[in-house]
């Protein structure tokens, strides 16, 4: 098990760069646990303290209960890292890379089992090229083989889905499965919460260097139901406020038009029919009438809102 | 110490194929050999003068020493110091210590030598344990070399000025040297002290007084011997072009990939930090040692073509110099690595280091010498200035390069080898300890 506890980070230099103030979180073994908040959030920087890339200014990382920062030189076998921009020596080749960084672990890694990594990602073939020549992809993808060959126990995944294929993605999610069934635990982070909300147990939020909420799927579809669930859309060709102002005094409803939508809250069936009546009575064009879908991404930028209007 | 060899050697053989880095070592290599005819004529050019001194011989004579001296303005100052005789089948041999003199202008020395001479053997004359020659050339003759003395205020160091005579027989009662002059030289293959430079000697004995030689100014004049005129040489060539191999690969292995990224994923490993960058550090350092060290021993063999004898002191001088300088550059520019925010601030930072030291140290001091120079004696500002050199790394190698001169003070007036050895150790660890400190600062 793994815990992040009190993490926080300045960036030195001309303007000091708060990244992280206050970051916590625990994945257990055997679970996939979504990291999620928007560009500048702090996820890099946590993910590069706890691979040990960079040293917090306090806080600390726990794996079963050792200092992960202390113990790096030990702890860190148990951990692999697949960072969001992999950089490599240009000058030098795949596989040697792979051979290169295999030393660097405390347990002997074979030939063969860098061999199986490359051909797992796919990079058998390209394996014997310079790095120079590798595509993003490429890279990424050998980031991941680097990651396999340790065979850890814990994967620290940054934004590891951004920009994949389908194809990759459902190699990755197989993949990810795969790992979690043999017990291990994984960080997945990302800026888009929809791309990891199908394979994360739980999802820990991130804002502004602070982890505010840890939820799984379920609760937050929940959550979402109880903001947000109950809005209904009438896509109309136009409306006047004299008619918006008589929609909310005919039918006692808090609405809402943005110039293409109109927003009903908590309207019931019936409701709806009328409003629909009184539109088109009113020469309207109805195109579409709908409720509002369960949709993580608003809900997600619902709650960066709410925390931003706290700030101020 | 597994995952440290592992770097070492990459970095190491990585380092060695480095075009660059190969590049500046052929090119230093060429123009150190396309100069050598050049320097082997200037060498020949230092003309070489003989003073022998001559007087009557007296079977039951005796050499008696006594050392005094007069300043330049002529004014007599005193000279104290011990002058102990030591018989033995080697010979005899005078030794004169704790040499001091009260003045700290330069100043005419007078000896004045009496000894009882066993006719047949050899004594060997030391000031200050600076060990001069004195050799039999015939049965009944001694000469006497005499180095010195252009002496700073209490200062056992040798000066710059040197005194060749040979004296045959014996001499009852008291004779008188007076050395006004500056002069280098070393022993030729007969025994005689060579003397280069400028001076006058006279030999004075009871009313007899006698100028024994007196070297005109040459139409270049130079103080330099011709070793170290080499020396001064290759010490130029190798401050300018092996810190831009150390600063080269300082930037390749470790600063490059520190701030570029490429090393953050080895660093994520099971490994020390510091493990990394020192192996690191160590790696580039080797394989510029490599490649320099051949250069260093493929020159003398160049040299010997054009009869300029590179003694293997001053082989290993240049070795140790190289690797002083190879190891504070790389350190200096492997630290722009934990502070650098793109990639090209570690170069950047690198060829400012290089001209800072390479040029702008050098105007600073010379600042500093024109300045002191107004309450200073020209000797003492040259020993300031000398001094400041020692907090340039590009001087102390130098320096290094130097000492292994016969006699270094010809080109490092006022600077002991202590002092040289003292200021790269300073160099060494306040480098390191700067490097330890700001890889834990920054990351
Ligand atoms: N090495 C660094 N130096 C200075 N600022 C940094 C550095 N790394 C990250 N930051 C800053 O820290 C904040 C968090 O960045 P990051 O962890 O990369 O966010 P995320 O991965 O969530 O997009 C950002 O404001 C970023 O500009
Ligand atoms: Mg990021």
């Amino acid at each position: 098990m793994i815990q992040v506890i009190g993490l926080s980070k300045t960036f030195d230099g001309r303007r000091p760069v708060r990244a992280l103030k206050n970051v916590n979180f625990e994945i257990g073994k055997g679970e996939v646990l979504g990291f999620v908040g928007l560009n500048g959030a702090g996820k890099t920087t946590t993910i590069r303290i706890m691979a040990g890339v960079i040293r917090p200014d306090s806080g600390q990382v726990l794996i079963d209960g050792k200092d992960a920062i202390a113990n790096h030189d030990s702890v860190a076998e148990m951990i692999a890292w697949v960072p969001e921009n992999p950089i490599f020596d240009p000058t030098m080749k795949g596989r040697d890379f792979l051979i290169y960084i295999s030393r660097f672990n405390n347990r002997n890694i074979s030939r063969d089992k860098i061999d199986e990594a490359l051909a797992r990602v796919g990079l058998a073939e390209k394996a014997n090229e310079k790095i120079k020549g590798y595509s993003l992809g490429m890279k990424r993808r050998l980031a991941l083989a680097q990651a396999f060959i340790f065979e850890p126990e814990i994967m620290l995944m940054d934004e590891a889905m951004n920009g994949l294929d389908p194809e990759g993605m459902n190699f990755f999610r197989e993949t990810m499965k795969e790992f979690k069934k043999s017990g291990g635990s994984v960080l997945l982070s990302s800026h888009i919460l929809t791309e990891i909300s199908g394979i994360s147990d739980r999802i820990t939020f991130i804002h502004r260097g602070e982890t505010f909420q840890t939820s799984t799927v379920e609760e937050l579809e929940d959550e979402f139901r109880k903001k947000l669930g109950n809005y209904t859309y009438f896509e109309v060709d136009s409306l006047d406020d004299n008619e918006l102002e008589e929609i909310r005094r005919n039918f006692g409803v808090n609405a809402k038009f943005d110039g293409k939508l109109l927003w009903i809250k908590d309207a019931s069936d019936d409701e709806i029919g009328n409003i629909n009546i009184y539109l088109v009575k009113k020469n309207h064009r109805v195109m579409q009438i709908k409720r509002a879908e369960f949709n993580l991404e608003t809900l997600f930028l619902q709650k960066v809102r709410e925390l931003e209007g706290v700030k101020r | 110490m597994k995952k440290f060899f592992t770097i070492l050697k990459r970095e190491t053989f990585r380092e060695m194929r480095s075009w660059k880095i190969i590049v500046i070592a052929i090119v230093m290599l060429s123009i150190m050999l396309v100069t050598l005819p050049l320097l082997s004529y200037s060498v020949q050019s230092i003309q070489p003068s003989y003073g022998i001194l001559s007087a009557p011989y007296n079977d039951s004579g005796y050499i008696d020493l006594k050392v005094m001296a007069i300043d330049s303005g002529g004014t007599p100052v005193s000279v104290t110091g011990n002058v102990t005789f030591q018989y033995g089948s080697n010979g005899t041999k005078v030794f004169i210590s704790d040499f001091k003199t009260s003045t700290s202008s330069p100043i005419i020395v007078k000896t004045h030598i009496k000894f009882e001479i066993p006719l047949n053997g050899f004594f060997i004359f030391w000031i200050s344990g600076v060990k001069y020659y004195s050799e039999i050339i015939s049965t009944n003759s001694i000469s006497i070399s005499i180095h010195q003395i252009v002496s700073p205020s209490n200062s056992s160091l040798p000066g710059i000025a040197l005194l060749v005579t040979s004296y045959n027989g014996t001499v009852p009662g008291n004779f008188s040297l007076y050395i006004n002059g500056t002069y280098a030289g070393k022993p030729d293959s007969n025994g005689f002290m060579k003397a280069f430079g400028i001076g006058k000697v006279t030999f004075k004995y009871g009313n007899y007084s006698q100028m024994i030689w007196e070297i005109p100014k040459p139409e270049i004049y130079s103080s330099l011997t011709p070793e170290a005129l080499i020396s001064s040489f290759t010490s130029s060539i190798i401050s300018l072009f092996v810190p831009i191999a150390a600063i080269i690969a300082g930037y390749d292995s470790l600063a490059k990939e520190k701030v570029s990224g490429a090393l953050d994923l080895i660093l994520s490993r099971p490994v020390k930090r510091e493990t990394v960058y020192w192996g690191k550090v160590l790696g580039a350092f080797l394989s510029i040692f490599i490649y320099f060290v051949i250069i260093s021993l493929v020159f003398p063999f160049a040299a010997a073509l054009f009869n300029i004898n590179v003694t293997p002191l001053e082989i290993v001088s240049l070795i140790a110099a190289i690797s002083f300088l190879t190891f504070i550059f790389i350190i200096l520019e492997g630290i722009s690595g934990f502070f650098g925010k793109s990639v090209s601030t570690p170069l950047v930072w690198g060829i400012v280091i290089w001209i800072f030291f390479n040029m702008i140290y050098s105007i600073i001091s010379l600042g500093v010498l024109y300045i002191s120079q107004i309450s200073l004696s020209s000797l003492n500002a040259l020993k300031l200035a000398n001094i400041i050199g020692l907090g340039n790394p590009i001087n102390i190698a130098k320096y290094i390069t130097y000492m292994g001169l016969p006699n270094p003070q010809v080109l490092v007036y006022g600077v002991s080898l202590l002092e040289v050895v003292l200021g790269s150790i300073a160099w060494i660890i306040f480098s390191v300890l700067l490097f330890i400190y700001l890889s834990r600062r920054f990351e």
